[in-house]
């Protein structure tokens, strides 16, 4: 599987992860369950994640509510460190051992008909091109409910297309037009399950269509790279914790730490 | 109530002014309880060396600690100066650096911390 996985990252930048371990998958949507208890008190629903649009809530207290709750599953980076337990083995294939994980997860929530959260973009630049994206679902996701992303193939020629058009003086909104017809358009709508990930390359273009069903749709991000390889703006340790170092980073560190004893 | 003295980065006036600096120190104090009782920064031929700063902190100071923008600030030819860092700490003052938002009260924290500070140096080497 891991082959697999492998191949198809080569191929379109991405691949679709089966998680194994999903009680720890549970435990992070657990615990983000048990928080918001905390945060909105008696405004918790049956069926939470799906319905969460039908609580009373103003998009300021949304966004009030999420900073919250973010700040405090990222407490003691407790969400990155299960993060890189749940998805260790194939980032470890991916990039060796030694290896570095965002600090802050991000976590997003789209409740339906909500057109403020419709992007178009690619993490690097400025992140570094030396990383990857874990996109993790915690609702099933279909149609519009979903996140798209566009392949290698098609990001490469979207960008090429976009480097022309600028060159020769388009207009900007006509670029843009292009821009995010293109990416909607050519891009890929897998219907992910609670317990899959989609892991992709932070070079590759995905979309955020406007979620236009009838339930909420929740995702958590985690991004890691290798400790040694090119930083984007994103650097460490600012943003990258480390995750796990290999036995010569342990040696190397020992040695040099001694000369600070 | 904490008091700092606030390290700006007068290099970097460029991309963040110096007003635009001070407003992020004194945020950064009144998190750690504190305030900004009075500000430097080295003069940008010498920032490297750090001859203001240096001999700033040895001597007797009455201010908790000092809050830089960065631990860039205390690289110099490449090389994170650690031993400075622990130098410092070791004085009794804490040291804070914004943009890692990097804290370190005491020389244990320093102990935690240095596999990260040995890292980020090394990184940076290779830049």
């Amino acid at each position: 599987m891991v082959e697999k996985n492998i191949k198809s990252l080569l191929k379109n930048g991405y691949f679709i992860y089966n998680v194994k371990d999903k009680k720890k998958l549970n435990f992070l949507k657990d615990d983000i369950f048990k928080e918001s208890k905390k945060i909105l008190k008696g405004k918790i629903k049956k069926n939470f994640f799906n319905e969460f649009h039908n609580i009373n809530i103003s998009n300021q207290k949304l966004n009030e509510y999420r900073l919250k709750l973010m700040k405090k599953v990222n407490v003691g980076e407790k969400f990155s460190k299960k993060g890189y337990e749940i998805f260790q083995e194939i980032i470890q294939k991916i990039f060796g051992l030694d290896i570095v994980a965002q600090k802050n997860v991000n976590l997003v929530i789209q409740k339906p008909n909500d057109p403020s959260q419709i992007s178009v973009h690619r993490d690097a630049p400025p992140n570094s091109d030396y990383e990857l994206v874990v996109w993790v679902p915690l609702v099933n996701t279909f149609k519009s409910k979903n996140m798209y992303i566009l392949d290698k193939n098609n990001t490469s020629k979207l960008i090429k297309k976009i480097k022309k058009f600028s060159n020769n003086n388009k207009k900007s909104e006509k670029i843009m037009d292009f821009y995010y017809s293109f990416a909607f358009n050519k891009s890929k709508k897998h219907k992910l399950r609670f317990g899959q990930a989609l892991i992709f390359w932070t070079g590759l273009i995905h979309c955020v269509p406007e979620n236009q069903e009838k339930e909420t749709r929740w995702s958590l991000n985690f991004r890691f790279k290798n400790t040694f390889s090119p930083y984007g703006t994103k650097g460490f340790p600012d943003y990258f914790a480390v995750a796990n170092s290999s036995p010569i980073t342990k040696l190397a560190l020992e040695k040099k730490g001694s000369d600070f004893n | 109530m904490k008091s700092y003295h606030a390290w700006l980065d007068i290099g970097a006036g460029k991309v963040i002014t110096q007003p635009m600096q001070r407003v992020l120190c004194q945020n950064f104090a009144s998190k750690l309880n504190g305030k900004i009782i009075f500000e430097l920064g080295e003069d940008v031929e010498f920032s490297k060396a750090k001859i203001q700063f240096k001999k700033m902190y040895t001597t007797d100071l009455k201010v908790d600690g000092f809050i830089f923008l960065g631990l860039e600030q205390f690289i110099n030819q490449k090389k994170l100066e650690i031993n400075l860092i622990k130098d410092v700490l070791k004085k009794g003052y804490e040291l804070h650096y914004i943009r890692q938002n990097l804290s370190f009260f005491s020389i244990t924290d320093f102990k935690k911390s240095v596999n990260d500070l040995i890292l980020f140096s090394d990184l940076n080497k290779s830049n």
